[in-house]
């Protein structure tokens, strides 16, 4: 259910501009557009699947604390 | 070009700095520097009007907006890898802002809520801002700054009831250490002020920018300063410390009579509408910020993917609420510091040098 919901993100993200940018062959936008979707994806794998993340405040918190 | 009146500026950076210390500076600033946090607070004007001073500096002294200063000021190359690294902190920035306010509502307004979806409603207006452009935010932030601001001050005196005890202010000492650190809590907030070296561009009387921006500078620390007194006399330092959200407390324990009750609705209403505001303002930014590093031709079309690196990151930031008021207690305040206020007093720093050294050769 939650990877259904998170593909038709993804999908929705992709149709709301992507598209329009190809037809008027903005490709430089488009690479920055796909870009920024690439690490939004990954922080998804991240939080969805387990992937590997290093937050170092997380860590920081006994020497902060 | 979009233009902006100077009260629209005030309009927006007003609730972009105070939106969150409204719930949670209390807290914090109790923690560091306990019954002088109201002392605290005040002091952060100073370091704030440093700040200030050197924005609007570095303002007079340049021909485009923020983050393209950056390469008219230190060259192409050096100016576009801050500008990228300052696309991720304004991304992180706002993403913080997101977090703060979902953990206070799932935990206080709608329990039971999955974060997920607290998370798509509160972007979702913001992401229509960001497309709808710079001149309906800042009408926008003019409506929420007219209808909130009078309510927050109101229920601040609200809050103050018959049993408040002024004596929770004494002893008034003046520790150096724990008012420099209660200061570096206020200072970051104030940084934020940092967008005004690309709203003054926009701005459609430059010459009001100042007096715009150093009141913002004064209502603000006034306000956080305000909201830290009530918290003390009402709770005391040690439960100010204790309670997550301590004005949702105290606004939840208003009882004027058995007529005036329940007024935590309001303050809730006034936070939502005020921390559109700052969530808003910094995934702007960020978008901007990237328009002018990768030389774009517009930015709204980054608020999509931008959007998912905003929701995903806001629930990694932190595992639960605890080490989110950690990291708002240490890390934030050092890092963002850093960015909003010490790499612009090093830039006004270096501007101020380079006029001089030309004054001197003519």
């Amino acid at each position: 259910m939650v990877i259904t919901l998170f593909v038709f993100l993804i999908a929705a993200v992709v149709l709301i501009d992507a598209p329009e940018l190809y037809k008027k062959r903005m490709y430089k936008e488009l690479a920055v557009f796909v870009f920024f979707l690439l690490i939004g994806l990954y922080l998804g794998m991240v939080q969805l699947f387990g992937w590997p993340f290093y937050n170092p405040v997380v860590d920081m918190i006994p020497a902060l604390e | 070009m979009p233009q902006i009146s100077s009260f629209q500026i005030f309009a927006i950076l007003f609730p972009t700095i105070t939106a969150i210390p409204y719930i949670i500076s209390s807290k914090i600033l109790a923690d560091v520097a306990a019954q002088n946090s109201w002392l605290a607070a005040l002091a952060a004007l100073i370091p704030g009007a440093l700040a200030v001073c050197s924005y609007l500096f570095i303002l007079k002294n340049s021909t485009s907006p923020f983050p393209a200063m950056l390469e008219e000021h230190l060259g192409s190359l050096p100016g576009r890898l801050l500008g990228f690294v300052y696309i991720f902190v304004f991304l992180f920035s706002t993403a913080l802002a997101l977090r703060t306010f979902v953990d206070f509502a799932i935990s206080h307004v709608m329990p039971g809520i999955p974060i997920s979806v607290m998370i798509f409603v509160t972007l979702l207006p913001a992401f229509c801002a960001i497309r709808s452009g710079l001149e309906t935010f800042a009408r926008v932030a003019e409506i929420v700054l007219l209808m909130a601001f009078p309510l927050a001050v109101l229920i601040l005196l609200l809050t103050l009831q018959p049993q408040a005890n002024f004596s929770n202010l004494l002893p008034v000492y003046a520790d150096f250490y724990d008012l420099g650190r209660g200061s570096l809590q206020v200072l970051w907030l104030l940084g934020s002020m940092v967008v005004v070296l690309t709203l003054g561009f926009y701005a459609d009387d430059r010459s009001r920018i100042p007096a715009s921006v150093f009141s913002v500078l004064i209502f603000s620390v006034l306000f956080i300063s305000f909201t830290a007194l009530i918290s003390i006399i009402n709770l005391g330092p040690a439960m100010s410390t204790v309670k997550s959200f301590p004005i949702f407390s105290m606004a939840r324990a208003v009882n004027i009579g058995g007529f005036i009750r329940n007024i935590e609705i309001i303050l809730i209403s006034i936070f939502v509408a005020g921390i559109f505001i700052p969530i808003t303002l910094k995934w702007f930014m960020a978008c901007y910020t990237c328009q002018h590093v990768f030389r774009l031709k517009g930015h709204r079309f980054l608020a999509p993917p931008t959007a998912v690196i905003i929701g995903f990151l806001s629930v990694l930031i932190s595992p639960n609420i605890h080490v989110l008021f950690v990291i708002l207690k240490t890390a934030a305040p050092a890092f963002f510091v850093f960015f909003y206020v010490v790499i612009p007093v090093l830039l006004a720093g270096m501007l101020l040098f380079k006029s001089l050294i030309i004054k001197s050769k003519t």
